[in-house]
């Protein structure tokens, strides 16, 4: 260690140009930092929801809507439709829309007293007067393909659906420029569809980051410095912890990974983890008492390198488990990204802080009063846990068991609208869309088979009338609807054509439609059928997932064939792996953290105590979750394993220091020295990191929020489990073994 | 002072030149595009069997065969000959915008409002418009004329009243003969959608008739290749051919 210690502090101006050179470099790749909050990506692309997905965006040119929203007090008046119009020709032109529907453009097919009309509703290129207009009102509200579909009951809302394919969050944007810049008058726009809650995602991730980060840097320097009382304790930590943060970010942007709603917390993370090990090495330079700073800057990191990189090496080892235990590719960049956050954080702690402290000159030795008062106050604490260790012990049972009641209640939700607050613009909107047309997220259907067959359209009709007693399920669209208004115009009722060749003649009418394109392939050989469903994930949706799977299975056969997709299948596919990977992070963190202290106490008893913090912290967690609904979704999902990784350093802490103390007294005051001294650290620590994740409450985020208020119960019964609990659970089992020994 | 009165003067001079100029060239404009219509004008009647190759950007190729009967620049009568799905539905345009169409399969004829110019032609990528038997300066003004030795290059806007899905048209014309052998298509945007060829063109009593068109959607990357076989010009077609009962024939 001595040898190391040495290279560092005698290497210092190589090791400082190496590190301002990186720094500078990530710096630089810092600004290509790219943001994706969609939650479809986070599944692996070979995932069969998202698969079908992509291909159905491939083939019919976009799986995703962005809805622009028209409110006034009557649609079909003349402004509004001209205003409709305007909007629509301007859309059509963005660079990624693939289609738009709208009043002023949908397809319409009538039946005339002299035969068919193939026309549009509104005819754009001439648009009628007022008088005309009210007709053609009239018209539309009694046709089911317009009715709650395109316009509301009531006339006073409509929508212009644009069909997007590329950089949604793009296209999504200069839709709402455009709509903003243009001069409308009387009429309300909303922005309803995933495209524009992904971007307001984004907005408020980047907002986040600016404004939050800063402050989780504030408070944990304030109270590094209200527990030392030194400047020095509080700029070294900030350096390293800033520079690991930078170079964490800086290489995802470099490797074009982008940032999420989860690893968007790393920084965060960082500050709060990354300082501890900055701290250990200022104090142990203050506790040295060589003159010549040089050597005391050496011997101080010699003697302490080794217990910060166990609890480095632990926390990784909690990280990683994301990395093995996780479907989800994000969860796993979290992992990989933190675990590498945190070995530079360790790397920048050994090098830049020995360096600049074995530079600094004169330094005044730090008073420690808080840190004294602290003492005592744990001193005290000690005293009265050895006294009432029963109590303890059983208090903390009973707590610890019964909130392991609570972690039964926990669900398991996706929900995108979970993100916004209530009052959100996103969350209004999509009550509007809930109210008037059913949702804003389409479900879609792919149907491979021979679509000119009628017994195929049949099979696809019946498709669509199952899907209309479905709870929650709203106006499925196909060719059938089109294909069926035909049948009628040509005089043969509202039904599908009885022979192939007369569906072909109607396909050759429909041929270069647009609107075509969007509903079958080009040979006819598939097509889709698409329904609207609500924003929200949840049992309702689960329900319709079933019963949409259970359906399909009971109908394909050789002559067609049905497959689902949609966001709420990608939600459902989220839902499950986040649970499984939930599960298994816990699991593969847990046996490694027990493998680690094996090794490091070479006792089964004692790696069992150093489990205790962590269960009692796990409990507390979970139940709390359960008992206030906080479900387990993509940002809560971490915390369990957070709690590991940092739980276990307590323990380590608490324990070195007790075997430590045990050499020279007896059990009692072994503990009463250990909370004393270790405790003490334990809990700036734990104020460090709780009240700094604390900030998190001002995230514009609800995820985020929750995460922020979870970590600091997290942090809080970790911390008590090993300053509290541990001590009089060791003198519980030490109390039986002497029993069974006498 | 002087040096002031000299430059604005110049400007002044220079100014009037322009304007000069530019009058001459619309002037001159004016005078090509309606050479361009004298050319184009369409013979009495015309009928041909069109061989249509419509090939999406992927390559996929899809062949349509249609007899084709013209009247005037307001009588058409298409009839599908191939493919065999599709054999026997007709279509027929009538003045003001008046289309039947026949479906064999339902043994009916309805008529169809393609009040919408810019629907697509029996799935090509000519659209109705496209396809109007017009003469240019009814629709269009030119804006400008270049000349770059092989042609004159015509820059069309829609004359006030004429609705049209573009909002300029690049025509080159041919300075021999004043045939436009190629069409430029611009949006709002000033984006060129589309464009179209005619590759080859025959002269049939004294008329010079387009043989091979290809449109291309710019946007879309698909195009559409049209061969006109069997061209026979004023053969005196009957008015009864354009008639809903000949069409379902």
């Amino acid at each position: 260690m001595k040898r190391i210690a040495s290279f560092i502090v005698n290497k210092q101006a190589i090791i400082l140009f190496v590190i301002t050179v990186l720094s500078f470099l990530f710096a630089f790749f810092l600004r290509k930092i790219v943001i994706n909050s969609d939650l479809s990506s986070y599944l692996p692309k070979t995932d069969p929801a998202v698969k079908l997905l992509d291909y159905i965006g491939e083939k019919y040119r976009g799986n995703s809507l962005a809805i622009v929203i028209i409110k006034s007090d009557d649609v079909f008046k003349l402004e509004t439709i001209k205003a409709i119009d305007y909007l629509t020709r301007q859309f059509r032109q963005i660079d990624g829309v693939t289609y738009v529907t709208s009043l002023t453009n949908i397809l319409d097919i009538k039946k005339t007293e002299e035969g068919l009309e193939i026309g549009k509703l509104i005819d754009e290129d001439n648009i009628p007067n007022q008088e005309v207009l009210y007709k053609i009102k009239e018209y539309a509200l009694r046709k089911e393909i317009y009715r709650n579909k395109l316009i509301s009951e009531d006339s006073k809302t409509t929508l212009i659906i644009c069909r997007i394919d590329g950089d949604k969050s793009k296209v999504a944007k200069t839709i709402e420029r455009v709509t903003k810049n243009a001069d409308l008058q009387n009429i309300k726009t909303y922005f309803a569809g995933l495209p524009f809650q992904l971007n307001a995602v984004n907005d408020m991730i980047i907002k986040d980051i600016k404004i939050l980060l800063p402050f989780v840097a504030l408070v944990i320097l304030l109270i590094l410095y209200l527990s030392f009382g030194s400047l020095l304790h509080v700029v070294l930590p900030l350096i390293s912890v800033g520079l690991s943060a930078l170079w964490t970010i800086g290489l995802m942007a470099l490797l074009k990974i982008p940032l999420t709603i989860i690893t968007n917390i790393i920084p965060a993370i960082l500050m709060a983890v990354g300082s501890a090990y900055a701290i250990h090495i200022i104090c142990k330079f203050m506790e040295e008492k060589d003159e010549n700073v040089q050597i005391r800057a050496k011997n101080s990191l010699s003697k302490v390198i080794i217990p910060v990189f166990l609890a480095a090496l632990t926390t990784i080892i909690g990280f990683t488990s994301f990395i093995f235990g996780s479907y989800l590719i994000m969860i796993q960049q979290f992992g990989v990204f933190t675990s590498l956050g945190i070995i530079f954080a360790f790397l920048l702690s050994i090098t830049i802080i020995p360096i600049i402290l074995g530079n600094s000159k004169n330094l005044k030795l730090n008073q420690r009063q808080n840190l004294n008062f602290l003492n005592r106050i744990m001193e005290h604490t000690g005293y009265w846990i050895l006294r009432h260790k029963d109590i303890v012990w059983i208090v903390g049972a009973v707590i610890g068991i019964g909130f392991l009641f609570g972690t039964s209640l926990i669900k398991t939700k996706v929900d995108f609208l979970d993100y916004f607050k209530e009052k959100s613009s996103i969350r209004i909107t999509e009550k509007i869309m809930e109210e008037s047309f059913g949702g804003s997220v389409p479900i879609q259907i792919l149907i491979k088979g021979d679509l000119q067959d009628p017994e195929v359209l049949l099979a696809m009709k019946d498709f669509h009338n199952f899907l209309d007693t479905l709870k929650g399920v709203y106006h499925p669209q196909s060719i059938i609807d089109l294909i069926e208004e035909m049948n009628d115009a040509m005089g043969e009722g509202k039904k599908i054509p009885d022979t192939k060749e007369k569906i072909n003649n109607l396909y050759f009418l429909l041929e270069g439609e647009e609107t075509i394109e969007q509903l079958i392939n080009d040979d006819k050989t598939e097509g889709i059928i698409q329904a609207m469903t609500a924003g929200a994930y949840n049992e309702e949706s689960e329900l319709i997932i079933k019963k949409i799977r259970d359906y399909i299975k009971s109908k394909n056969n050789g002559l067609y064939n049905f497959e689902f997709t949609g966001s709420a299948v990608v939600y459902q596919h989220l839902n499950q792996s986040l649970l499984k990977s939930q599960l298994i992070s816990l699991i593969i963190a847990i046996v490694a953290i027990f493998i680690c202290l094996l090794f490091l106490t070479h006792s089964l008893s004692a790696s069992l105590l150093g489990l205790v913090p962590i269960f009692f912290g796990l409990s507390i967690l979970f139940g709390t979750m359960g008992f206030l609904k906080i479900p387990l979704d993509v940002a809560t999902v971490l915390l369990g394993s957070i709690c590991v990784g940092i739980g276990i350093d307590y323990s380590i802490h608490f324990l070195n220091r007790y075997s430590y103390e045990r050499k020279q007294n007896n059990p009692e005051k072994a503990l009463l020295t250990s909370i004393k001294y270790t405790g003490s650290a334990i809990v700036v620590n734990v104020f460090t990191v709780m009240l700094g994740f604390l900030v998190l409450i001002f995230s514009n985020l609800v995820p985020v929020i929750r995460f922020g208020i979870l970590l600091g119960i997290t942090m809080l019964s970790t911390g008590l489990g090993a300053t509290v609990l541990l001590p009089a659970v060791i003198l519980k089992t030490k109390e039986n073994k002497t029993r069974r020994t006498k | 002072m002087k040096k002031y009165i000299k430059i604005t003067s110049i400007f002044f001079v220079l100014l009037a030149a322009t304007q000069t100029i530019a009058a001459e060239e619309s002037l001159n404009a004016n005078g090509v595009l309606k050479k361009v219509d004298e050319v184009l004008m369409a013979p009495k009647d015309l009928s041909a069997l069109m061989k249509i190759n419509i090939i999406n950007k992927n390559g996929d190729v899809k062949n349509r065969e249609v007899q084709m009967y013209q009247k005037g620049d307001n009588k058409r009568l298409v009839k599908v000959l191939a493919p065999a799905d599709q054999k026997g539905i007709g279509f027929l345009s009538l003045p003001d915008d008046v289309i039947y169409v026949y479906l064999p399969a339902y043994k009916k004829t309805r008529r169809i409002a393609a009040h919408v110019k810019n629907q697509k032609f029996v799935g090509t990528d000519f659209t109705y418009e496209d396809l109007e038997a017009k003469k240019y300066s009814e629709k269009w003004q030119p804006e400008g004329l270049k000349n770059d030795g092989v042609f004159y290059l015509l820059e069309l806007s829609p004359k006030p009243g004429h609705i049209s899905e573009y909002a300029r048209v690049n025509l080159y014309v041919r300075k021999d003969d004043y045939f436009p052998v190629k069409s430029e298509f611009f949006n709002k945007k000033g984006e060129m959608i589309k464009k179209m060829e005619i590759l080859k063109t025959e002269i049939i009593k004294g008329y010079i008739i387009p043989k091979n068109y290809l449109m291309q959607d710019i946007r879309s990357g698909n195009r559409t290749e049209m061969v006109m076989e069997e061209i026979k010009v004023d053969t005196g077609l009957k008015d009864d051919i354009f008639t809903e009962r000949n069409l379902a024939q």
